[in-house]
């Protein structure tokens, strides 16, 4: 590690230590741990991400902006009882500082989804759809019917969707995220089922699996488990990708913790690619989080993302720190700052370039 | 769970950071050295070690049963899931198009020039052009898997002089292309041979003459037999690269040079094995282009006309040249420098090339009107004539 990635490294560690005191705030997976609640209060899909609930959008406005405008009236997403909708638009600028190249800077209106959600049966059917619009053109991400227990518990999904597996973190550049390639630009067809009560929320699905051609025959298979308390969770996750050119099979743990003003998150993912015959890869992701709630709409994020590509080739090893700063100024909108410093291998400048970012999110 | 005392998270949070900052990215001293940009040659295996191996056949990425669109970058798939196969993202396109890198998706996709996604490798810098670059080319090239030994014989593409051809000048080198790499090893003096046919135009009789190159080179995918300072008589010559014997052209892989030839290109039977042999004649005309001929048929009538190159020598007279006679277009002309380029004589005895003549009624001459001046361009035989007459020392 070079004299200048070490002096960031203590940096952090000392803004962050400095600053232990403070009020709480909130946002994505750690804002989970934060309050000790179900990825489903906040979303429609028992797994996170999406469109947000009654309950997600009510509290979006109230408690993760630092001011709340308007005359008190809040948004639901509730069009009437049968309809529901939300959304998201991101745009960012990002500039990219890597070894022997000519440093870059990005503006992009990055992507924007809306979500609709139609209640056929309340509480019992339903029918969820979102579309993703870029620059580049349309494309359908999720859509699904869903069809609930009388009691709520057990839910069972039918169509295209996201995989259960792990954290459902907003940043698919994460390494547990790009490793194990779950994550928000990439879905798959099939039957997801679950259980959620109480401190337990169990998701497992079926699928035709990410390989060439979607053939039927092939199957990937996916579930995560876990466990929720008030100041920690802990939870499992198993994949198998079934695939005639080679298997894909992962498992991982993941966790949250609540220690005062900080919400911690951590995964680790063990993966295992059959490239070809008598080749695999086996490969180790983890991330360790922490999420500083410095005040209410502020939040500092550090984040250590690793990965061993290769167990059998020495010396591989990918690292990343981040520190982000989150803003909601008013409801609706949140803004990020961050620094992200990759550290890799002398032959790949790209592994160890830097990034500087600003993006602006607007959600309802 | 009870929650830490917030006097001691300080602590905790700087012991973790410790740790981290322990933990940074790897030497690479597993792997092998990585070219510079560009630096690596259009072949499919450098390509393979230098862009897809580190940048896209990475875990999460194209690589396994979850690769992104099924397509598979490792060395075992990255080439069959590439090459003629159509992109499912864009399906009228196909991944890589042998011959036509702009109409890649793999190059699109590269270059940030797709109509659909983003840009690769996803969430990391571009590519370098130099090396997407190399790629190109690479598609340009025809996207051969060189990994692969090919079980096809090589074969000939083309031969300069053309087969068959009668010339009147001698040749100054022999030219071989090849439809693929050579093993150069191979091309020499033992399989690329010359022969003149002893005066009958027929071979096999005993009476052939071997030529010596003075010179034999080689491109991965070119021979050439160097004629420079030898003098080659009028005769009938053979041409042929031996694919067959205790000597014979291979490629790359070993397989021998298929050369029978019918008189059309690539040469070959589809087997390995087999000479390439083809003929071509040598016959310089004797010079019947004496300036007296030349006067009459072609300075008197194209030259000195009304207002012309005719009339006293003076100011008065284009470049101050009287073209009207003999003897005068002889003592204008051989000899004597240019106006215009002063650095040429107009006629340089034995070097039509270099005479300005040549080059104003070839209209080669830089920056100046071709000749005759506004009166068509003089026939081809003519001007070989004068061509001929200059050769030969251009003789009063």
């Amino acid at each position: 590690m070079s004299t200048n990635n070490k002096m960031v490294v203590w940096l952090v560690a000392t803004v962050l230590s400095l600053a232990f005191s403070g009020q709480p705030a909130q946002a994505e997976p750690y804002f989970a741990v934060q309050k000790g609640m179900q990825c489903s209060s906040c979303h429609s899909h028992p797994a996170g991400g999406g469109k947000r609930t009654m309950y997600g959008n009510v509290f979006a406005q109230s408690e993760l902006a630092a001011h709340r405008l308007g005359d008190g009236e809040l948004w639901t997403g509730e069009i009437n009882k049968w309809l529901s909708v939300g959304g998201d638009l991101r745009a960012s600028f990002e500039s990219v500082d890597t070894p022997n190249r000519s440093s870059t800077t990005d503006s992009d209106f990055r992507r924007g989804t809306v979500y609709l959600e139609a209640t056929l049966i309340p509480s019992r059917l339903s029918i969820y759809v979102d579309q993703q619009f870029s620059p580049d053109g349309f494309e359908n991400l999720e859509a699904y019917v869903r069809l609930n227990s009388k009691n709520t518990k057990w839910f069972i999904t039918a169509g295209e969707f996201y995989l259960p597996y792990g954290l459902r973190l907003q940043d698919d550049s994460a390494f547990v995220r790009q490793a194990t390639g779950i994550n928000f630009a990439n879905t798959d067809r099939g039957l997801q089922g679950g259980y959620e009560s109480g401190a337990w929320s169990t998701i497992a699905s079926i699928t035709d699996g990410s390989g060439a051609g979607r053939d039927s025959s092939n199957k990937q298979v996916s579930l995560v488990s876990n466990y929720v308390q008030p100041t920690w969770r802990a939870g499992v996750s198993v994949n198998v990708n079934d695939d005639d050119a080679g298997d894909r099979s992962m498992f991982g743990f993941f966790g949250g913790l609540k220690t005062g003003p900080v919400a911690w998150l951590a995964e680790i993912d063990s993966i295992s690619d059959d490239i070809s015959a008598g080749v695999t890869a086996d490969a180790l992701a983890g991330l360790l989080e922490a999420n500083w709630a410095i005040r209410k709409g502020h939040n500092l994020k550090f984040s250590y993302d690793y990965l061993d590509p290769n167990s059998d080739i020495s010396e591989d090893q990918q690292v990343r720190f981040s520190l982000v700063w989150e803003y909601s100024p008013i409801q609706f909108v949140q803004t990020r700052v961050g620094y992200r410093l990759y550290d890799g291998i002398p032959q790949v400048d790209a592994q160890n370039r830097e990034v500087i970012f600003v993006e602006l999110h607007g959600f309802f | 769970m009870p929650q830490c005392n917030n006097n001691t998270q300080p602590l905790v949070f700087s012991i973790i950071t410790l740790f981290l900052s322990a933990c940074t990215g790897g030497d690479g001293s597993g792997l092998p050295p990585a070219a510079p940009p560009g630096g690596f040659g259009p072949n499919f295996s450098e390509i393979q070690a230098n862009i897809f191996v580190p940048n896209c056949a990475t875990t999460g990425c194209h690589l396994g049963a979850g690769a992104p669109q099924g397509l598979r970058l490792d060395d075992a798939n990255s080439h069959g899931m590439l090459v003629g196969v159509p992109s499912s993202e864009s399906g009228s396109k196909l991944r890589v198009a042998p011959g036509d890198a702009d109409k890649s998706y793999l190059i699109q996709k590269l270059e940030g020039t797709a109509s659909v996604g983003a840009q690769m490798p996803l969430n990391a810098p571009p590519i370098e052009q130099a090396s997407i670059d190399v790629i190109r080319q690479w598609i340009t090239d025809g996207a051969i898997d060189d990994r692969i030994p090919s079980a096809d014989p090589i074969r000939v593409t083309s031969l300069s002089p053309v087969s068959g051809t009668a010339l009147t000048a001698a040749p100054t080198s022999i030219i071989a292309m090849f439809d693929r790499e050579l093993d150069v090893s191979t091309v020499n003096s033992l399989t690329f041979l010359l022969d003149a046919s002893g005066g009958d135009a027929s071979f096999g009789d005993g009476n052939e003459i071997a030529v010596a190159a003075a010179n034999i080179t080689t491109t991965a995918t070119s021979a050439t037999f160097d004629l420079s300072g030898v003098g080659l008589g009028d005769d009938t010559y053979r041409v042929r690269l031996l694919g067959s014997g205790a000597s014979m052209i291979m490629d790359l892989d070993a397989n021998a040079l298929d050369g029978e030839f019918s008189g059309t290109f690539p040469s070959g039977d589809n087997t390995a094995g087999g000479d390439f042999e083809a003929t071509f004649s040598l016959q310089v005309p004797v010079s019947a282009a004496t300036l007296d001929a030349l006067q009459a048929s072609v300075f008197a009538p194209s030259c000195a006309v009304s207002g012309c190159h005719t009339g006293p020598s003076g100011n008065n007279l284009p470049g101050g040249m009287d073209l009207s006679t003999a003897d005068a277009s002889f003592s204008n002309l051989v000899g004597v420098a240019s106006q215009q380029q002063p650095a040429l004589s107009r006629v340089a005895a034995g070097n039509p090339d270099n005479s300005y003549l040549v080059q104003k009624i070839e209209g080669t001459a830089a920056g100046t009107s071709r000749m005759p001046l506004g009166g068509g361009v003089l026939d081809q035989a003519l001007i070989d004539d004068i061509r001929l007459w200059i050769a030969n020392g251009a003789n009063r």
